[in-house]
């Protein structure tokens, strides 16, 4: 039994990856807070916004604990945001609020479990207790009447009146007084008096509230009309007025009215159907294009508070008025169709193109040529754009991705049928060809479908280094590059551990203990640890570096030693090879356990992770200087264009972007250093040979090495020869891994990094240059 | 019923008590038929370089790359030519992944009662010992019944 409503299974997964979605985007927001450690008007509302949404679903998912926690938090921010209490240590509320996203992304994981609810009432109890603590010291504590509770707090359309963006920092609102309130004036001279301290040039309507005789009478009748400059969030300023005491409601007053109707541009919003919670839906669109806007209203216009207004919405559709600033009306039309779950924005009016209409006399209902084209174009844009946010789940993708493997070597079983050779077929030729450019045009397009930037691989990281420099008491910065690259979407996935486990090894081992450690050293006070992405000739090379301390080969030698964990005599041993040893399992160099690594668990599943997805780890470092863990792995998974290459009876397939020239290999060409190791100088320089039948153990009978066909392949910057019987063909391969059971047997090693189903049913071993080179 | 023979009894209960019975040399050996996928004759193996001398290479079963294991090779048996009786069998293992044995031939399918199962003896130091989950006698004489999961799988 899952721990949300029965009934809501459909939402289930939306509601999990919306609410994901958000957190994330909390943290994000969090961290860079943290960092400036002061929080702008803008993120608070981001916050607020998002626990805002979140407290809604979850309660609407039945998940009454996520509910109230998010309500909670909320409610700090909601302190945060109207009180500005001055906070001078920041940190235990960004714990709190770190400390809440962690549970709540750790209950969104386990929301389809049968277990019960996680209790979140000490959190919410913390929250509470901050939250308190704040309202006590709060500026305007003494005018202030009962805090509302923020779930339950009436906006009232304020913001959304068009007026509000008319002229920045100038407001007018009306406040009215609870009826029966006695002393209006002194009420009213109250409410001046508080907003003086927030805002600037204050009149009010009656102007002399003390000495105006009427004054009284019109206040009680009409209400309190002050217009003034504000620097701080409207909103904010708002929700003070209201704060005061007997004061029944403050609206800004709109100005709507004033500007005629045709001068706004309508439109009409269109949700997905079955995408639910329209009215949060539609705030985000209005919230999208606030900025943009020099006047905005909308209808159903309470769609924040009343969850009716979903069902209007789904009915009727949301219709938006606005005036564009400094944008055209494309533009914004354009960013509400990138809202997600927007499925049309059809304009109802627009000022352009009807002052357009009538001057066009002739044809008053039609629009220009040109015109109708604009709207049409606008509209499949828009259109367009919202289509083009569908999420899939990843398991179609996946039998997409395969059915299309199928398809190449179905092709490759027709197109190379052995039946056809010999035969003179032009026109089956042509067919062939067209049919091959078809199909790895499909390649391409279900391959860039997998593929996403890095970033949200790397986005974690830096809350795995915020945590751990507050616990560890470290102070080091992490920096990323190349975020943008984009790897396939099963990487991104499995890359996370890997990547933790990095990051957690460089800041826990690498960073020295303290400051004065690295000054000593001579290095900057605060430690750096970089993530790098770029992607490299078929590959996605990631690697974490940092400058810390560096490792000594002679103590992880030591260690190991120890733990008996060494396979050959100590001294057989270099130094990349004694780096590598921290990969294995059972090998931790830390003497204490600590909470984030020494458990000697770890780097032995980056390494198992990593070779999963294809993969290859190499560790570097300078005592001293630091250590980099360079992370390599096949940039997509599946296809290839690979150069078929015979080797007695085996067939090895080398691809083709590591393939620099093919040759016939002349005896002047051949040399032997003085190890005995073959050379092939090529245009001047030179090459190691490597003979595939040798390095591969193969006992078919082979031809010589002249007979033989030379193929220099690079990868990295470094180039070998490899001696192959003969070229068979270049053809698109489908790479197959291997069959886990023979996973443990250093395939990778030596340089095969899986196999493939030639067109005839025969199996060809793809070729891993990199590996092939450095084994040599 | 002790723990053992309970231990049998599920085991072989599985598949309705049926064993496979192959021969490699003159010796009998038993595989449980639920693990059985298919039998194939012999055919064009592709050799993967730098593996033990057991893993024979591998196989294309419909577009499906298996890895083949010889069990004479694997029990450390003189190698023979293979010919028109030798077969591959292909499992499935517990974890999902498919492998295919070389036998020399294949015998018949048994049905085996939980009463005609004795205890392994333990002598795990013999290599093809480790590999034998029960002895099977009737009056036919004795089948080794294996353990193919760990004939595939441990190193």
């Amino acid at each position: 039994m899952a721990k949300f409503d029965q009934g809501m299974e459909s939402m289930a997964d939306t509601y999990t990856f919306e609410t994901a979605s958000l957190l994330e985007q909390l943290d994000g927001i969090l961290m860079q807070t943290e960092n400036e450690n002061e929080f702008g008007e803008d993120e608070i509302n981001e916050i607020f916004r998002i626990m805002h949404t979140i407290k809604g679903s979850s309660a609407m998912m039945g998940l009454d604990n996520m509910s109230h926690l998010a309500h909670a938090v909320e409610d700090m921010f909601y302190i945060i945001r109207e009180d500005k209490p001055v906070i001078k240590d920041k940190r235990e509320l960004f714990d709190i609020v770190f400390n809440a996203s962690d549970l709540l992304k750790a209950e969104l994981d386990t929301i389809s479990d049968d277990t019960p609810p996680t209790d979140m009432t000490s959190a919410i109890d913390r929250i509470e207790r901050y939250a308190a603590a704040l309202k006590g010291v709060q500026k305007t504590a003494s005018a202030r009447t009962e805090l509302p509770l923020s779930g339950e707090f009436d906006p009232q359309g304020m913001i959304e009146v068009p007026d509000d963006s008319a002229d920045s920092g100038r407001m007018t609102v009306r406040v009215r007084f609870e009826e029966g309130t006695a002393m209006p004036t002194l009420r009213a001279m109250l409410v001046v008096r508080n907003l003086e301290t927030q805002v600037t040039n204050i009149t009010t309507e009656p102007s002399d509230i003390t000495n105006d005789p009427d004054a009284e009478e019109i206040l009680l009748s009409e209400g309190l009309l002050i217009e003034f400059d504000t620097p701080e969030n409207k909103t904010a300023v708002l929700n003070g007025i209201k704060d005061n005491i007997s004061v029944a409601s403050a609206a800004v007053v709109a100005k709507v009215k004033s500007v005629p109707a045709n001068t706004l541009t309508t439109i009409k919003v269109t949700f997905e159907p079955d995408c639910r919670m329209e009215n949060l839906r539609a705030l985000m669109v209005v919230n999208n294009i606030r900025e943009y806007c020099e006047i905005l209203a909308y209808e159903p216009s309470d769609i924040e508070d009343n969850s009716q207004s979903a069902a209007l919405i789904a009915e009727d559709g949301f219709i938006v008025h606005f005036k564009a600033r400094d944008c055209t009306d494309d533009d914004i039309l354009r960013t509400i169709g990138e809202t997600p779950s927007v499925k049309s924005v059809d304009t109802i009016y627009s000022p352009a193109s009807a002052a357009a209409a009538a001057d066009d006399a002739g044809s008053a209902k039609e629009l220009t040529p040109a015109q109708a084209n604009a709207a049409v174009k606008q509209q499949s844009h828009s259109e367009k754009k919202s289509s083009s946010l569908i999420s899939v789940k990843l398991s179609k993708l996946d039998e997409l991705l395969n059915m299309v493997g199928e398809i190449v070597i179905a092709e490759a079983m027709v197109t190379a049928n052995p039946d056809l050779k010999g035969l003179r077929l032009d026109n089956f030729q042509k067919a062939a060809r067209q049919l091959r450019k078809l199909n790895s045009e499909m390649q391409d397009i279900v391959m860039s479908i997998r593929m996403v930037p890095i970033s949200g691989a790397f986005s974690k990281m830096t809350r795995i280094v915020r945590d751990m420099r507050v616990k560890l008491g470290k102070n080091a910065e992490l920096v990323l590059e190349g975020e943008d690259t984009e790897v396939d979407k099963s990487i991104i996935d499995n890359l996370g551990d890997p990547l933790m486990h990095m990051v957690r090894n460089s800041m826990d081992h690498g960073i020295e203990d303290t400051e004065e450690e690295r000054i000593a050293a001579g290095k900057p006070a605060v430690g750096t640890i970089k993530l790098s992405a770029y992607s490299s000739s078929g590959e996605v090379v990631i690697v974490v570096s940092d400058d810390g301390k560096g490792m000594d080969p002679q103590k992880l030698l030591d260690k190991a030693e120890k733990n008996g964990i060494l396979t050959k005599p100590r001294s057989e041993y270099t130094d990349k090879e004694a780096y590598n040893l921290i990969m294995l399992p059972g090998f931790s160099t830390n003497e204490t356990v600590t909470e984030f690594s020494g458990r000697g668990v770890g780097m032995d599943v980056v390494k198992q992770n990593i070779e999963k997805m294809g993969g290859t780890v190499s560790i570097d470092s300078q005592l001293g200087r630091g250590t980099s863990f360079t992370v390599k792995i096949p940039l997509s998974l599946s296809i290839v264009e690979g150069m078929e290459v015979s080797v007695g009876r085996s067939i090895f397939t080398i691809p083709i972007p590591y393939i620099t020239e093919s040759f016939k290999l002349q005896p002047r060409q051949l040399l032997t250093d003085t190890d005995g190791r073959e050379m092939v100088m090529v245009r001047g320089e030179c090459y190691p040979l490597v003979r595939l039948n040798e390095f591969y153990e193969l006992k078919d009978e082979c031809c010589g090495i002249f007979d033989g066909i030379i193929i220099l392949v690079e990868t990295d910057g470094k180039k070998a020869c490899l001696l192959a019987d003969e070229l068979i063909g270049e053809q698109q391969v489908v790479i197959k891994p291997f069959s886990p059971l023979l996973a443990g047997f250093g395939l990778k090693q030596y340089g095969m990094s899986g196999c493939s189903i030639l067109g005839d049913g025969s199996i060809t071993i793809i070729l891993d240059v990199a590996n092939i080179i450095s084994e040599i | 019923m002790d723990a053992f023979e309970e231990e049998i009894y599920e085991d072989i209960a599985v598949a309705g008590g049926k064993v496979l019975l192959f021969t490699i040399d003159d010796v009998v050996y038993g595989i449980e038929i639920r693990y059985v996928d298919e039998i194939i004759g012999i055919e064009q193996i592709t050799v993967v370089p730098k593996m033990p001398a057991y893993i024979k290479g591998v196989i294309n079963i419909r577009g499906q790359v298996v890895p083949i294991i010889s069990v004479r090779t694997r029990f450390g048996k003189e190698e023979i030519p293979y010919d028109e009786r030798t077969c591959i069998v292909v499992l499935e293992l517990d974890d999902g992944n498919r492998a295919g044995i070389i036998v020399d031939r294949v015998r018949e399918v048994l049905t085996v009662s939980a009463a005609s199962v004795t205890e392994t003896p333990d002598v795990k130091s013999v290599n093809a010992d480790r590999y034998i989950k029960h002895i099977i006698e009737d009056r036919d004489g004795i089948k080794l019944l294996l353990d193919c999961n760990r004939l595939c799988t441990e190193r």
